[in-house]
This record gives C-alpha cells, structure tokens and sequence, in this order.
C-alpha cells in the first residue's frame, strides 16, 4: 500500500508547512508581544473603556481559516498569505498572554522598579517584560500550536506545497494511506514544535523553573 | 533627615473611611525607629506614603527639606511586606541593579555582609526564605538611601530565623550606619535595636498613641 510513499516529497512538504509556521509564528511573537506592552500602558482611563476593549478583544474571535478568502484577496496565493494565516491564529494567544502578564506584576515589584527610579521605556523593557515572560511564553505555546493548525487549514485552502497541501491532493486520489501518513506527520511535527517552545522557555526563563520568587 | 508631616490618609472614593489621621514623625539621620501597631492601623501605607508610592489625602513628605511626597525616589526605600525581589534576576545582578553605579567590590561587600557570598548565581527561587530576606536587605543597602523602611520583612518566619535575622540587622546597622523604619506589629522585636517606638493605635483613624524611648545596650 504505501510502497508509492515518496519519501523526499514528503519531507519538502514538512519543510514547506513548518518553515511557514516559523515566519508566522515569529511575526506573531514580536508584534504579539509589542502589542500587549503597548496595551498595558494605555491610561487607566482607556483600559477601563469599552470600545477600546471591544476592539482589542472582538477580532480574535473570527477563526484564522475565516480569514484566509480576505487575505487571498489582498496578498493573493502564495507564501505571504501563509505567513499572515499563521500570524492571524497565532497573534491572539500571544498578544492576550502578554497583556495579562504584563497587567498582573505585582504592585510591590512596580513600586520597587519606581523606587530605583526605573522609568518609560527602560521600565517596560527591563521589569513588565521580563516579569510577564512566563504568561508570555504560556502564550506563544498555545500560539505555535495554533498557527500549526492554521497553516494546515491555509495549506488545504490554497496551497501549492506542503502537509495541508499534500492532504487535499491524496484525498482527490484517493490515496487515504497517503493521507493517513500526513495526518501522522502533522501530529508528531506538531509534537515537537510545541516541545522545542518548552525547551526554549527553559532555556530562557531558568529562573522561572526555579520557582520564581 | 526624614518628616512625615500631618499625614492623614484614607483609600480613593472612602473619605468617610479615615485610616491615618494627622500623623507626624521625625527620623533623624542614623536612626533606628520602630513602628508598631495592630495589622490593619495602616502601617504599611504609611510606609507606602513614605517611600511615595500612595498619595496621602493629606501632608507632606520631607526627605532632607525636600517635598518628595508621591514621589518614588532613591532616597526612601522600603522592602515591601510582599515579595518585590526580581525574580529574573540572579543575586549578584540583584544587588548591582539597585546601585546608582554598578560596583563589583561593592556588590562582594554587600553580598559578604548580608552571608550570601556563594550564592551570586542564584536566583531567589532558588534561596531559602531567610536568604530572600537578606538580599532584599542586601540590595536595598545598595541603593544606600537616606531612609531605609523594612515593612514586616521578618515577621513571616519562624521565631527562630526571625531572631537571627534582627541579629543580622543590627550589625549590618552597626556597619552601614543607615536610618532605618522598623514596621513590625511586636515590640519585642525592636529590642536592642531601635532608638524609641513609635506606637499607633487601635481605634480607627489610627494616631500615634505614643512614643516611647528604649534603652539600648
Ligand atoms: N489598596 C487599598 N485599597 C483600599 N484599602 C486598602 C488598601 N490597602 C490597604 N487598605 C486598607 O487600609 C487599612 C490599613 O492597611 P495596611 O496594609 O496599611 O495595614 P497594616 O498596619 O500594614 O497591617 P498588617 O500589620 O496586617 O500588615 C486596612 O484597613 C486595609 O484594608
Ligand atoms: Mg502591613
């Protein structure tokens, strides 16, 4: 049955997917990340307000796979309106984990930062960012997997390449060993790609295994 | 010099919930003032006030002659009741980050005073809860302000490692000579230690109920 498995057709495909969930993931942590810092210092006044909430919060509700027609639309087919399906499924988790972490430092770290006279830019960067971190990365880990998901689903839509792609091509042939194979292979990258964020928060944040405060 | 000047105070939208009612304090320099009272006078938001982190609905706060009132500055440093260490921060890096400028011998100096040479490289997650206690006292030495306030810093613990740490208080005292506001809600912890004790009251709004010198050996 599987003699036919083409094996380095299927390793481009894994290529393809996981280079495009790394470009949309990266995309999305950074502006994740800026977005969230930049929504903690709005004034008091503007958190409280409704539309501002509203409009924080109301488009992470459209699943990423409601885009994808938009954004075939704008940037057409091809690699960019992968990335930006990824971005799309990864942005939320990453951008609301950001924003939580950086809402819940806890007033006596705040006031000590103060205290040391650490101010504006160099507060943000130097204390709420680094004391968010472990909300963050919670964030970009339900991010990774998320965008791994929506890039199978972007691939399935309008892709010429890979997993997703490789999906909608064997069911048309029917091949549903084939299928199988990449439903497998989506299953075990996945895996690993949520494990490598593991591995990357221990590497970064050791001091929050070592029980943070 | 240090004055708390006609600090009255009450939480925003509850005037009619008066906690601080016309408190007036002077901590000269070199001193060591204790500031007892039951849990809830408001002990710690007059620390807070002090160390210009709450707006009083009244007074002033003095550092020098200088009106620093809501004004966090570098001048009076407190060590929250409440963990305030970095914890992404290792020891050594604690300790250099509080300074003005960061000075290596002076960050040893410090560490050895405070019993955490060895231990540069760890992270408070990883000290014991004495250790996270000495280097919050460690790091607030390196800001070297004009009046040091430790709010309860030792009350958590057990009699024994809170016996020793006041010990350990009281040499790094002797050492650094830093004035220093003792919040602890039993008198018995200042002994030894403090100049006089300044009592709040029980009854709402708190007030100063009295002052009393201690006799220090
Ligand atoms: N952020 C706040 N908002 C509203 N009320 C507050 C706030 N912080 C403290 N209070 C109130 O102010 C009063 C004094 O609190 P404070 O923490 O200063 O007491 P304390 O003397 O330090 O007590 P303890 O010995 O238990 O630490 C309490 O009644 C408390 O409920
Ligand atoms: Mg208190």
């Amino acid at each position: 049955m599987l003699e036919i498995l083409d094996l380095p057709a299927l390793a481009l495909n894994c290529l393809f997917s996981i280079s495009r969930v790394m470009a949309g993931v990266s995309m999305a942590i950074v502006i994740g990340i800026a977005v969230g810092l930049s929504r903690s210092i709005l004034p008091a006044g503007l958190k409280r307000n409704k539309l501002v909430k509203f409009l924080f919060e109301a488009p992470k509700f459209p699943p990423p796979i409601a885009w994808i027609p938009f954004v075939i639309l704008l940037c057409g087919i091809g690699e960019f309106s992968a990335y930006i399906i990824v971005f799309i499924g990864a942005f939320s988790p990453i951008f609301t984990s950001t924003y939580d972490g950086a809402e819940s430092v806890s007033p006596a770290i705040r006031d000590c930062a103060r205290s040391l006279e650490i101010k504006g830019a160099r507060f943000l960067w130097q204390i709420i960012f680094p004391a968010a971190l472990p909300q963050i990365f919670t964030g970009i880990r339900v991010g990774v997997s998320m965008g791994w998901m929506s890039v199978i689903a972007a691939e399935m839509i309008s892709g010429q390449s890979g997993l997703g792609y490789s999906i909608q091509l064997n069911r048309l042939n029917m091949q549903y060993d084939l299928m199988t194979v990449d439903i497998v292979m989506i299953g075990i990258i996945g895996f690993l790609l949520f494990e490598s964020t593991v591995f990357l928060q221990k590497k970064i944040i050791p001091w929050h295994e070592a029980g943070g405060m | 010099m240090i004055e708390f000047q006609h600090i009255s105070h009450h939480y925003p939208g509850k005037p009619e919930n008066l906690i601080l009612d016309d408190i007036s304090l002077t901590i000269s320099k070199g001193e060591c003032v204790g500031l007892t009272g039951p849990s809830g006078c408001g002990k710690s938001t007059l620390a807070k006030i002090g160390a210009g982190h709450v707006r009083p609905a009244a007074g002033k706060v003095l550092v020098n002659g200088r009106d620093l009132t809501c004004r966090p500055n570098r001048e009076v440093f407190m060590i929250h009741q409440e963990p305030d260490l970095f914890p992404w921060q290792k020891v050594a890096k604690q300790v250099a980050f509080a300074m003005s400028k960061p000075d290596n011998r002076r960050v040893e100096q410090l560490l050895a005073l405070v019993k955490l040479r060895g231990f540069e490289n760890f992270y408070p997650g990883q000290l014991s809860g004495g250790m996270k206690k000495r280097l919050a006292l460690a790091r607030a030495l390196a800001v070297d302000p004009e009046l040091l306030i430790l709010d309860e810093s030792f009350s958590s613990l057990d009699a024994t490692l809170k016996n020793e740490l006041y010990e350990d208080l009281r040499r790094v005292w002797q050492s650094t000579g830093t004035t220093i506001l003792l919040i602890t809600h039993q008198s018995a912890d200042l002994a030894n230690l403090a100049h006089r004790e300044i009592r709040l009251s029980a009854a709402k709004p708190t007030t100063i109920s009295e002052t009393i010198n201690l006799v220090r050996t």
